[in-house]
């Protein structure tokens, strides 16, 4: 009896620790890798060969599915998050870079920085359903949450142009500062926050009006402008806290988003690319380019916990919800 | 980044039987492409590496410590000298680095140690950013003898098609056809065994930016404040 309530509490808390436990995937663009990471231990558990310069990373079908660009064979790779396994390949246009998962699971649209196409890709049936074309170099790729406005910025042409998913057409082009890395929309999807690696700033854009609408700029003690580079963005559920990836500036900042102000830089590896909460959202998991490894910021705290060492060039970064 | 796979590519076609008259087109067409996004400006150092240059490395890009940008001193320390050369070394591996370093600091007082640490700090980013300034300098020069390549390159696409056209009908043009083919195909060579070369040459600032912050991160976690 005693030894059945011992097995049951052991169980239970056995339970009660993994409850919390995700899978962090990170793509390593240099080793044609994917490092696995368990959020419980911090430890990779696992590195996947995946194809040739593997960089943006999503999951699909509720974390089933990981999505990974293989940017020099072309073509968007499906591994099994479960078994780790090899699914398919599904077709993306030419060096496949960053691409985004409609709200609903399907379709993908895949940013073509070579061919300057937004590539829409339905990924059940592995087929091409649309190509649109877009400014020079396409890069960053959001959706609304409802589905209906993608946002895809260009590097050369320094755009965020905003796509219409119904129709697959351009309906808008907003300027913003130079080179372009990412788009981000808000929770409530009443703004879409687009970075600008080279301009230095983060722009604010009304999502109904397409108008800039606010600017977030950066100073940070000692650190010269140039290093200085925003790419990722994360926004809290609540829509009240932005996290930026600051590139070799090695910090995260920590943006208000009510006063577009920052209100802290944290201190992470070296030139810090991409971002991912965890599902609870208590813990930010950033790769950083230089270092080869990704550091663990305790959202809560504003605190960095741990770094755990990766591949070489951990690019692109997803957490399964298991 | 896109410059090696196009240049691999516009090789591979000289290489065919598709033959010049072809790949000049190609190659122009490409060469344009490669240099378009480059900073023109003369003010602007010329940069070709997929990572924006970021010219000068400072302390606070690499740790939470105090400032050390204005500390001097550490050459007059032969021991810490001695140091500061064997760690930033990329010929010494880091793991010996790493426990030269240990050992230093473990001889240190207690009382003086943190100080020491810091002015070391100071003295290995100074020396790293020499290092680094004379890497970015010659990358800056090989794209400028690139570009002038390319110019060259471009310029001849445009003599090649002048003299295609009076070959058929002039002897001496046809021979002056092939002497200029021939020179045109030992430079698209040329610029793209060089551009081939430059993602390994991009890699330098790589390397020594992550010595800087491995070194930056072991420096700080033997100081107590």
């Amino acid at each position: 009896m005693r030894l059945t309530s011992f097995l049951s509490t052991g169980a239970l808390l056995l339970l009660a620790s993994t409850a919390n436990g995700y899978t962090v995937f990170v793509s390593n663009e240099k080793d044609n890798t994917v490092s696995v990471i368990d959020s419980t231990t911090l430890e990779v558990t696992k590195t996947i060969k995946v194809g040739q310069r593997p960089r943006g990373i999503v999951l699909a079908r509720n974390g089933e599915w990981l999505l990974i660009c293989a940017s020099d064979d072309n073509v968007v790779q499906v591994f099994d998050t479960r078994t780790l396994e090899f699914v398919k390949n599904l077709p993306s246009g030419p060096d496949p870079e960053l691409f985004t998962l409609h709200p609903k699971g399907n379709p993908l649209y895949i940013a073509n920085e070579d061919d300057n196409i937004v590539t829409v890709v339905d990924i059940e049936k592995g087929s091409v359903l649309s190509e649109i074309p877009v400014g020079v170099e396409p890069e960053g790729m959001g959706i609304s949450p409802d589905g209906t406005i993608l946002v895809n910025t260009s590097e050369t042409t320094n755009m965020a142009h905003f796509i219409d998913t119904q129709s697959n057409k351009t309906v808008d082009h907003v300027l913003v500062d130079a080179r372009p890395r990412y788009a981000q929309f808000t929770p409530d999807g009443s703004q879409v926050w687009v970075s600008s690696e080279i301009g230095g700033t983060v722009s604010v854009i009304d999502v109904k009006t397409r108008k800039p609408v606010g600017k977030v700029s950066f100073q940070i003690n000692g650190v010269n402008a140039d290093a200085i580079q925003p790419v990722g963005i994360r926004i809290t559920r609540d829509g009240k806290t932005a996290f930026v990836a600051l590139g070799p500036a090695n910090r995260v900042a920590v943006v208000d988003t009510a006063s577009l102000k920052v209100e802290r830089y944290l201190l992470v590896g070296q030139r810090v690319w991409q971002l991912a909460f965890t599902p609870d959202e208590k813990l930010l998991f950033t790769t950083n380019g230089t270092s080869n490894d990704v550091s663990i910021i305790d959202v809560e705290k504003l605190r960095v916990t741990k770094s755990v060492k990766v591949g070489r060039y951990p690019w692109g970064v997803a957490i399964a919800p298991f | 980044m896109t410059f090696p796979r196009g240049l691999v590519r516009s090789r591979r076609l000289i290489r065919t039987r598709l033959g010049i008259a072809c790949s000049v087109a190609l190659f122009a067409g490409m060469l344009a492409a490669l240099f378009a996004g480059l900073p023109a400006r003369a003010d602007e150092p010329e940069w070709p590496c997929v990572q924006r240059r970021v010219a000068t490395l400072t302390a606070a890009q690499m740790w939470d410590g105090p400032d050390v940008e204005a500390l001097t001193g550490w050459q007059d320390d032969a021991e810490m000298d001695r140091l500061i050369k064997a760690l930033v070394s990329r010929a010494n591996p880091m793991e010996q680095a790493s426990e030269s370093l240990a050992q230093w600091a473990k001889a240190q007082p207690d009382s003086s140690r943190d100080e020491k640490l810091k002015m070391l700090f100071a003295g290995v980013l100074k020396t790293i950013n020499d290092d680094r300034a004379v890497v970015l300098a010659g990358i800056g020069r090989f794209q400028h003898r690139q570009r002038q390549l390319a110019e060259r390159i471009q310029e001849q696409g445009a003599v090649l098609g002048a003299l295609r056209a009076k070959a058929a009908l002039d002897e001496k043009a046809k021979a002056e056809l092939t002497v200029a083919e021939d020179r045109y195909k030992w430079d698209t060579r040329f610029f793209a065994e060089r551009q081939d070369s430059l993602p390994l040459a991009c890699e330098i600032p790589v390397q020594i930016e992550q010595r800087a912050f491995d070194l930056a991160r072991e420096i700080r976690a033997l100081m107590k404040d």
